[in-house]
């Protein structure tokens, strides 16, 4: 062979071997169970029997989103599983965004986003977004709206996502948005930074949704409500659990030399509850985990938490994060 | 495979769950040089599986099977791409961005590697696939033929061509 033959067989070699046995997802080989249940002509039973029962309902929920936590078992809006079922393709590269909407008895449909923001009936486990940012709670927008609807980069989510990072997160080397996909109620935005060569890198995508009672309210301000993760992950605490001062954080990294850093920030008090760093962490979708007790402090946060990690150090401070919102419990 | 009972078949469970642990690692090691990314790679994969186990009553031999399977993962890894490709580009309608790849994704391959697997995704659908399977697969010309069912002419033409094209990539790189 030649050289560029050489060349060619131990590049592919070597990108192939970089997944090894102990890469894959666990998963089982079909059977007839399984096959069955996949073949297209059954697909249609399943969503029928559910409407069914929906209809039965007073209230009726529609769920259609593929992207809420409730309906797809992710960690939270637009965040990404570590054990995505290799049955369900691209269920981590959702793009469609879609809403939950309840139509509450006599009124006009509500959108069922936030438990404050709306008198929906949900169905037992529904989980609800987070408000981790700017704003605390549903009075705080209507007082937003009283005001007369001040500071228009509200009604932006790039300009939202961005002001999230960099003034809420302090995570000022992130200077841009490198991503922008918006449809209806919900937006996921890319937020990063210029690599030495020039070329935008994507730190983190993050989640948005209209704080409304009402779907497609254009006056209604945006609302950080999650990221969708990809290489660095936070899956633990849950999505909109809640949790007590002393838990566990935790998800997957890829990378090669990572430093990690946590944070938890709350609207509910000023500066970082917690400022934990730096701990290594690396390799091809490896776990990390670290404990957090806030069980010393004298001033507990209380409600919607954000808890935030970083990696970076090779490039500059902040080169990726994920952000996810849970509830602390005295 | 699972050794076949006396009447020469086995039922598609045990024939596909098998192949399954004995094939699974090289599929998605070949979808992932197809799609370059491991979890569509997984889900191309066990898409594959799934037919297999459907048109399992019709393959009469485990060479049969595992050529029905790499056909599967290659027209799948298509497919993904296409999606995927149709995805991005909505998404560069609504805003701009050529985004790079994180600071440290260079690192997990080695440079001259990333070169090579850079310029290979440059090339059409067609002859990244013959490339891949000549190269990496090992498969002869009248394997690459069928499993893309394609004449023994076009695989040469797509191999020469695809390999003109990397030398050429590379070449002004370096």
């Amino acid at each position: 062979m030649s050289d560029i033959d050489d060349r060619i067989a131990a590049a592919l070699r070597a990108a192939a071997n970089q997944v090894s046995g102990a890469d894959l997802t666990p998963a089982d080989p079909p059977t007839s169970v399984s096959s069955d249940r996949s073949r297209r002509p059954g697909r249609w039973i399943a969503p029928v029997i559910a409407a069914a029962a929906v209809v039965g309902i007073a209230v009726t929920v529609t769920a259609v989103a593929n992207n809420h936590p409730s309906a797809t078992g992710k960690i939270g809006p637009g965040g990404t599983t570590a054990s995505t079922p290799p049955q369900t393709p691209e269920s981590t590269q959702a793009t469609s965004l879609s809403t939950e909407t309840s139509s509450a008895p006599g009124d006009a449909s509500y959108i069922c986003l936030f438990a404050d923001a709306s008198p929906c009936s949900v169905p037992y486990g529904f989980i609800w977004y987070v408000p981790l940012w700017p704003f605390a709670n549903y009075t705080q927008v209507k007082q937003w709206e009283v005001a007369g609807g001040s500071q228009p980069w509200h009604l932006d989510p790039g300009q939202t996502a961005l002001n999230f990072t960099r003034g809420y997160l302090g995570f000022t080397d992130i200077d841009r948005v490198t991503s922008t996909s918006v449809a209806n109620d919900q937006a996921k935005i890319g937020v990063g930074y210029l690599n030495p060569a020039g070329k935008p890198v994507t730190a983190a995508v993050l989640h948005l949704v209209r704080y409304e009672q009402q779907p497609n309210t254009s006056s209604a301000p945006w609302e950080v409500v999650g990221s969708e993760d990809t290489t660095l992950s936070l899956e633990t605490p849950k999505y909109d659990s809640t949790t007590g001062p002393t838990f566990t954080a935790g998800g997957h990294i890829t990378g090669v030399d990572e430093s990690l850093h946590i944070w938890v920030r709350s609207l509910n008090g000023t500066g970082a509850f917690v400022d934990d760093c730096c701990f290594p962490a690396g390799g091809q979708n490896q776990p990390w985990s670290r404990q957090v007790d806030m069980s010393h402090l004298a001033a507990q946060p209380t409600g919607g938490v954000t808890i935030v990690v970083s990696t970076g150090g090779h490039v500059q401070q902040h080169e990726r994060f994920a952000i996810q919102g849970v509830v602390v419990a005295p | 495979m699972a050794e076949r009972p006396v009447d020469g078949r086995v039922d598609a469970d045990t024939g596909v769950a098998a192949l399954f642990r004995t094939h699974r690692l090289g599929m998605v090691r070949l979808a992932v040089l197809l799609v370059d990314d491991r979890e569509s790679a997984e889900d191309v994969v066990q898409d594959a599986f799934a037919a297999l186990h459907r048109r399992w009553p019709a393959l009469h031999s485990e060479q049969a099977a595992t050529a029905y399977l790499r056909t599967s993962v290659v027209n799948g890894a298509r497919s993904a791409l296409r999606k995927r490709r149709t995805v991005r580009s909505y998404l560069r309608s609504v805003d701009d961005p050529d985004v790079a790849q994180p600071a440290d994704a260079a690192v997990l391959l080695a440079a001259e590697h990333r070169q090579v697997m850079d310029a290979l995704s440059r090339l059409p659908d067609r002859q990244r696939e013959v490339i891949v399977l000549r190269y990496w697969g090992e498969l002869t010309e009248a394997e690459i033929a069928g499993t893309l069912g394609i004449s023994v002419g076009a695989v040469k033409s797509s191999a020469s061509r695809g390999r003109d094209a990397l030398a050429t990539i590379l070449g002004s790189q370096s």
